[in-house]
């Protein structure tokens, strides 16, 4: 049971991501671009995010970079959902200081059982 | 003499005319935005049933499948590309499901009766759906697609072909490379490559095939998807093959394959004297490769008139490790003021910053 | 063929009389024929547009984006004097959707901080370099810097000012990859623009050597971190009507000469193109202001001159609104622009007149050219002696006032009608304009566009021709020819 937020211009993804954590008993904020995002960590921070990396506007990588940059959410835990395509994304995922990653096209289950993994290494 | 009636009449006609154009363009948005609004409408009730399918476990799928191919067709057609959209965005279980749903509902069945359509834009439309719902069955049918009078159908055929992964397709997909209604390379060779390793018995015929363009995609699809047990076929092909086009696709697959037999052609291949466009793919090729014994030869080329050659070489140097570095680093020492010093420092400068630029891609066509 | 006549006229207020009827008659045909001409070039691209859209369900853009052969890109910004914005649209250009690319950053010797402001944004270090000379420069290349341990594909390159085409040829030079993509540092392009201009060279790479993208105006739009978010029509009369103008002028205008295989223009500010054949041409022409037009018509006549009839070869224009620029919201400014580009327009006919009305260079030559001499250079020139010409003829007698005011009315309505078609074009096809407010805005840019806006940049095209009539116009053997003599696109077009 956890906050999540997820950040990602595609609508179809949007509700999916929501629809599969809530079934697993989380709860979801969906926003629709970077700004927004970073609207609704100022107002109140999850326990973790989920942004797609390629957003019009603030990417999430940019999202992701800005979260790092200021004290409260250093350490939040952040996974990026990025395009099979794209051969540079992971690493620069992770030279923006996310914890992990998912590629689309995605399974939803696979999809929860990251989320639960990352959450729970965040725990320790 | 123009009358002027004749002129008052002319005035107000194409006065009438952008009138109707102003409120055509009204209306064009107007009905856009009722049909989005009325389809969201429409979809609404069963959009929460497609995310349950797609979430759901393997025993309830059964049940919320049956649901779903029960809609009715109108709810259906709103909720359709919405279904379509999913399918590329999910994998695994819940790919399975959407895939099975199609099927449910007919539209596998649909859309290989459209194959035969008289309509272009139906004729590709299909395609792409067989694609996406990786049909078998449609290979045949596909097949024939390929040699359609409309050159996008013809490519929507590829594609697909490509993504069902019937190997029974390579002849025809090779075939299509060439003639009158010819599909594009590029895609051909994406489609064959999707094929995997199940296509390379029947890519091996391609090698031999009178028609160039068809030898080189042969033997650039036979490279990256790691057909070792080629390499020797591909090693004839570079040394012997009278097209250019194939020399440098089959020294480019074998740095992809990283075969020891591949290193003598190669060194060959990068010799001077040689087109340029065949030896700088060759030079790259032995960087892939990884093979040491091939510092010296490459090393004696840093110097090469070409810069692009010897930019290459000097690349390819640095990925053979530590002696090609030390190789760079001796002609940086021993000659100062030469081409090959220039090209050395430029590539050390760059691996010390943190990052090598990609070879240059040779792209040439047939 | 006379207009209503009042009176008879003898002597040589007869003649004069007869000299004025026989011109504005012509001003007459002149108008039913351009925008004749304009009508059939939107009817042209709207065949076009609705052909793609209904074929844009199979049209693989998902494949490109994943596979392994789509071919990777060079893009190459030259840049002077864009301290304010280049970081942010260096960053841009980096999240763009494609699977390989690098962004290769000319700095043209700027002198206020340009270089130092993407050195600090990306933390660049400056490494040894050999710039490889295929096609020929001017001012040297002063540096080379590298962002420091990351996988960031961007190189910034320092060199000695020496204008845009040479900046554009260092970055071809530079440039690794086997297509090379011009874009303005001041260029927004939406996410999936180079997947979109790069199309056609999957499809068809045989062939395609030349693709361009729409550019829509800036202006009004809603733009965060270097991308357009929603499309907006502007709220100045100026800015409406340079809408409009784009509309029908790029948008349908070019689609329409892509379709009949006489594209003479890809913009600068977004353009893509075969490496090998940029340099068998020789690369951008630094003694032309219209750098990028004049290669495109090189390109042209180097694939004719060398044998290949329409069908082997093709320049295309993608059509979907993938790409945006600032247009001048000043008149002052605007004026300038003009200017320019009619002398760019001007210097590039004069120097390729050969190719005019010559079958050798197909429908380029026969028809798109002249239609070009026609109808872009002549228009102001006609437009602003009807100007004068008309009301003369009232006062002369020569011309009925009533007949007058209905045909020029009808012919601005007709024109106005033109620009009303790529209207509805663009809001069936694309529809990026969101907002009502933005559909009565193309409305009274409509307006605007053809009672003053079109009145205004005539005399400032006049004038540009004018500047380009003085200098000595480029010839056409005197270019540097080193590129076509070493290095030239064989049968195939192999690189040997």
């Amino acid at each position: 049971m956890a906050r999540v937020l997820v950040a990602d211009d595609d609508a179809d993804i949007r509700d999916l991501v929501a629809f599969k954590l809530t079934q697993s008993g989380h709860q979801v904020t969906a926003v629709e671009d970077g700004m927004a995002a970073l609207r609704a960590l100022r107002e109140g921070p999850p326990d973790l995010v989920l942004l797609d990396i390629r957003m019009p506007g603030m990417s999430g990588l940019d999202v992701c970079r800005e979260l790092r940059a200021a004290q409260e959410t250093a350490s939040l835990p952040v996974i990026l959902i990025t395009a099979r395509s794209q051969e540079g994304d992971v690493e620069l995922g992770f030279s923006a200081g996310a914890d992990d990653y998912i590629v689309k096209p995605f399974s939803p289950r696979e999809l929860s059982s990251r989320v639960n993994a990352v959450l729970s290494r965040a725990e320790r | 003499m123009i009358p002027l009636d004749f002129i008052t009449g002319a005035l107000l006609y194409l006065l009438a005319v952008g009138l109707a154009l102003s409120l055509l363009v009204t209306v064009i948005r107007g009905a856009r935005t009722l049909r989005r609004r009325r389809r969201e409408r429409v979809a609404a009730p069963v959009r929460g049933l497609l995310l349950e399918l797609l979430c759901a476990p393997e025993e309830e799928q059964g049940e919320l499948l049956e649901r779903m191919a029960r809609i009715d067709r109108r709810t259906w057609t709103a909720l359709e590309p919405t279904v379509a959209a999913m399918l590329g965005k999910v994998s695994g279980r819940a790919r399975t499901a959407l895939v099975r749903l199609y099927e449910m509902r007919g539209s596998a069945a649909q859309a290989v009766a459209d194959l035969g359509s008289r309509s272009a834009v139906r004729r590709g439309r299909a395609a792409q759906v067989l694609g996406q719902l990786r049909h078998r069955p449609a290979t045949p049918s596909l097949c024939r697609l390929l040699d359609d009078r409309d050159r996008e159908v013809r490519l929507a055929a590829a594609r697909a072909l490509g993504r069902t992964g019937d190997p029974a397709a390579v002849p025809h997909l090779l075939r299509s490379l060439h003639g009158p209604r010819a599909v594009s390379p590029k895609i051909v060779t994406a489609a064959l490559t999707s094929l995997g390793a199940d296509a390379w018995h029947r890519l091996a015929a391609g090698l031999q095939d009178p028609a160039p363009l068809v030898r080189a995609v042969a033997v650039e699809v036979l490279g990256v998807t790691g057909a070792i047990a080629r390499t020797p076929d591909i090693v004839r092909a570079l040394r012997e093959d009278p097209e250019t086009e194939v020399r440098i696709r089959a020294a480019r697959a074998l740095g992809r394959l990283g075969m020891p037999d591949g290193l003598e052609p190669l060194l060959a291949a990068i010799r001077p004297g040689q087109p340029a466009a065949p030896r700088i793919v060759a030079a790259g090729a032995l960087g892939s490769l990884g093979a040491e014994a091939a510092t010296g030869p490459l090393a004696a080329l840093l110097g090469d008139p070409d810069p692009h050659v010897a930019g290459t070489v000097a690349r390819a140097l640095l990925r053979l490790g530590p002696p090609g570095e030390a190789a760079l680093r001796g002609a940086v020492r021993d000659r100062p003021d030469t081409r090959a010093a220039a090209q050395a420092r430029a590539v050390l400068a760059e691996a010390a910053v943190g990052g090598t630029r990609h070879d240059v891609l040779v792209e040439v066509s047939l | 063929m006379s207009l209503a006549a009042v009176g008879n006229w003898e002597g040589p207020l007869g003649a004069l009389h007869d000299v004025i009827t026989v011109c504005d008659t012509a001003v007459i045909l002149y108008f039913l024929a351009i925008n004749t001409g304009h009508l059939m070039l939107n009817l042209l691209a709207l065949g076009e547009i609705t052909r793609r859209l209904r074929r844009a369900p199979f049209a693989g853009y998902e494949d490109a984006a994943g596979s392994p052969f789509t071919p990777p890109i060079s893009v190459i910004m030259p840049a002077y004097n864009e301290a304010a914005g280049i970081t942010e649209a260096v960053r841009a250009m980096l999240l763009l959707h494609y699977p390989v690319f690098e962004v290769i950053v000319v700095d043209d010797g700027s002198t206020d901080g340009t270089l130092e402001a993407l050195a600090e944004a990306f933390d660049l270090a400056e490494v040894d370099h050999v710039v490889p000379e295929d096609v020929p420069i001017r001012g040297s290349v002063l540096s080379l810097r590298l962002p420091r341990g990351g996988p960031v594909p961007l190189v910034v390159a320092r060199k000695e000012n020496g204008g845009k085409a040479d900046a554009l040829n260092v970055g071809i030079n530079l440039a690794r990859y086997p297509l090379v993509c011009m874009v303005d540092a001041d260029s927004i392009l939406d996410s999936q623009a180079l997947l979109a201009v790069a199309k056609p060279f999957s499809d068809d790479p045989l062939r395609v050597i030349a693709s361009g993208g729409v550019v829509g105006i800036a202006n009004g739009c809603t733009v965060e971190a270097g991308r357009v978010v929603e499309a907006h029509v502007p709220s100045d009369p100026l800015g409406r009507a340079q809408v409009v103008e784009y509309l029908r002028g790029f948008f349908l205008g070019r689609t329409g000469w892509s379709r009949i295989g006489g594209l003479l223009i890809i913009a600068g500010a977004f353009g893509l193109f075969r490496r090998d054949a940029v340099v068998a041409v020789g690369g951008m022409d630094p003694d032309c202001i219209g750098e990028d037009a004049e290669l495109v018509v090189r390109l042209h006549r180097y694939m004719r001159e060398q044998g290949r009839r329409n069908r082997d070869y093709r320049i295309v224009f993608v059509t979907e609104p993938i790409s945006w620029s600032e247009a001048p919201s000043e008149l002052r400014v605007l004026g300038r622009q003009r200017r320019r580009w009619q002398r760019g327009l001007m210097e590039i006919l004069l120097k390729h007149r050969r190719m005019i009305g010559n079958p050798r260079y197909g429908r380029v030559g026969t028809v798109a050219m002249p239609f070009y001499v026609l109808f872009e250079l002549a228009a102001p020139l006609v437009e602003l002696s009807g100007l004068v010409l008309m009301p003369l003829g009232v006062l002369l007698g020569a011309v009925d006032v009533a007949f007058l005011w209905r045909f020029l009315l009808a012919a601005y309505v007709y024109a106005m009608i033109i620009s009303l078609v790529s209207i509805a074009v663009e809001e069936y096809a694309y529809h990026r304009f969101s907002r009502w407010r933005d559909v009565w805005g193309a409305f009274v840019g409509v307006v605007v566009e053809n009672v003053g806006y079109r009145q205004f940049t005539a005399w400032w095209r006049l004038r540009g021709m004018w500047d380009a009539l003085n200098r000595a116009p480029q010839v056409w053997g005197s270019m540097a020819r080193s590129g076509f003599g070493s290095e030239q696109i064989p049968e195939g077009g192999k690189r040997t």
